[in-house]
């Protein structure tokens, strides 16, 4: 099983290139909701798109410093 | 390609190109349903359990014959990827994965058939639109994701509990100081897998479908002059050869669809995120 743990998640390195994009798409949309929900466009689409960003860069990181990975 | 003959100018490639990316559809906006997608996509799941159900009623418990080979080593290959990905066990999975799998290829392989054939057939029986891979048009892939969204949800909340699963929102990357940011960017993680997932094979086989199209514009434009028959060798040499490397692209992006939905699976169903 020990082995089995590993393989998996290594797989999720071929998507570590598409995660980043769709983060920042993620932020976007989500802030685009949430502004037409509160009528506030465009502050909560920027903030969540650049939210998207920071967290897409630190979850490639995270994804590729993970020891479990190698 | 006697499509693309109709207009001399640059006018008639971009009508080309736009008929052939548009849906034989009904109903407007969000409402719009894509009946080539919808019927191509369910003769292609029927062939799929017509052949499989065949392939199990004539399986015989010796030597395999060649066809059953095959299937059984789709089948094995496929349950390997499972082991290895999916921690613990659950009986949904490993038939999921394979669906997926044979499913998505047999979408995408829709796009190695000649790009004009199955137009040019509908349009003898009066159907003036007709898109023929089912992955090209976006509901698909994204509805695809869409189930894989909905049952990681259900595992997220089968495993952890309400509970568990609130408190991952809640303090997930930045810890308990910084609630907020954390429910948002949970809900941007949350929501950027199966948006990956959908928009990827969606890129990749609308990329791969452009470029048939326009590889089979350089024939089409020798229908409007002899002259433009010196393109003929080109158009074979690069059809070919788009087509043998998309062998591998429709095969790896099934691949992918499949391997990236038991991972996100396998993460939700474990306990600690």
């Amino acid at each position: 099983m020990a082995k089995s743990k590993t393989k998996g998640p290594g797989l999720l390195l071929v998507s570590v290139g598409t995660m980043l994009s769709s983060m920042v798409v993620a932020g976007f949309l989500l802030g685009y909701w949430v502004d037409g929900w509160l009528g506030t466009p465009p502050v909560f689409m920027l903030a969540f798109g650049g939210m998207g960003l920071v967290g897409g860069f630190l979850k490639v990181c995270k994804l590729l410093n993970d020891p479990k990975m190698q | 390609m006697s499509q693309a003959a109709e207009g001399s100018e640059g006018g008639g490639t971009v009508e080309y190109i736009q008929h052939h990316l548009t849906n034989l559809h009904v109903g407007e906006g969000f409402m719009t349903w894509n009946i080539d997608s919808i019927v191509i996509s369910i003769l292609l799941g029927a062939l799929f359990v017509m052949v499989g159900a065949r392939v199990a009623k004539n399986a015989t418990e010796g030597v395999p014959g060649g066809f059953q080979n095959f299937v059984e080593s789709i089948l094995e290959f496929v349950q390997t990827q499972v082991k290895d990905s999916f921690p613990g066990h659950h009986p949904l999975i490993a038939p999921m994965a394979l669906t997926i799998f044979v499913w998505v290829w047999l979408m995408n392989f829709m796009d190695l058939i000649p790009v004009d054939l199955l137009p040019l057939i509908a349009s003898w029986f009066g159907i003036g639109y007709l898109k023929v891979v089912p992955t090209t048009d976006l509901s698909v892939p994204m509805a695809m994701a869409l189930v894989v969204f909905i049952l990681s949800l259900y595992f997220n909340l089968k495993v952890k509990g309400l509970g568990g699963y609130l408190k991952m929102f809640l303090f997930h990357p930045f810890g308990k100081f910084a609630i907020p940011a954390n429910i948002v960017m949970t809900a941007i993680e949350e929501l950027a897998k199966p948006l990956s997932l959908g928009l990827r094979l969606f890129g990749n086989m609308f990329a791969g479908e452009l470029v048939f199209l326009l590889i089979a514009l350089l024939a089409g434009a020798a229908t409007l002059g002899a002259g433009m028959l010196i393109w003929f060798p080109l158009q074979v040499v690069l059809d070919l050869g788009w087509l043998l490397f998309h062998i591998l692209v429709i095969t790896l992006q099934a691949f992918i669809f499949m391997v990236l939905t038991i991972v996100y699976l396998g993460m939700a169903h474990t306990a600690d995120h």
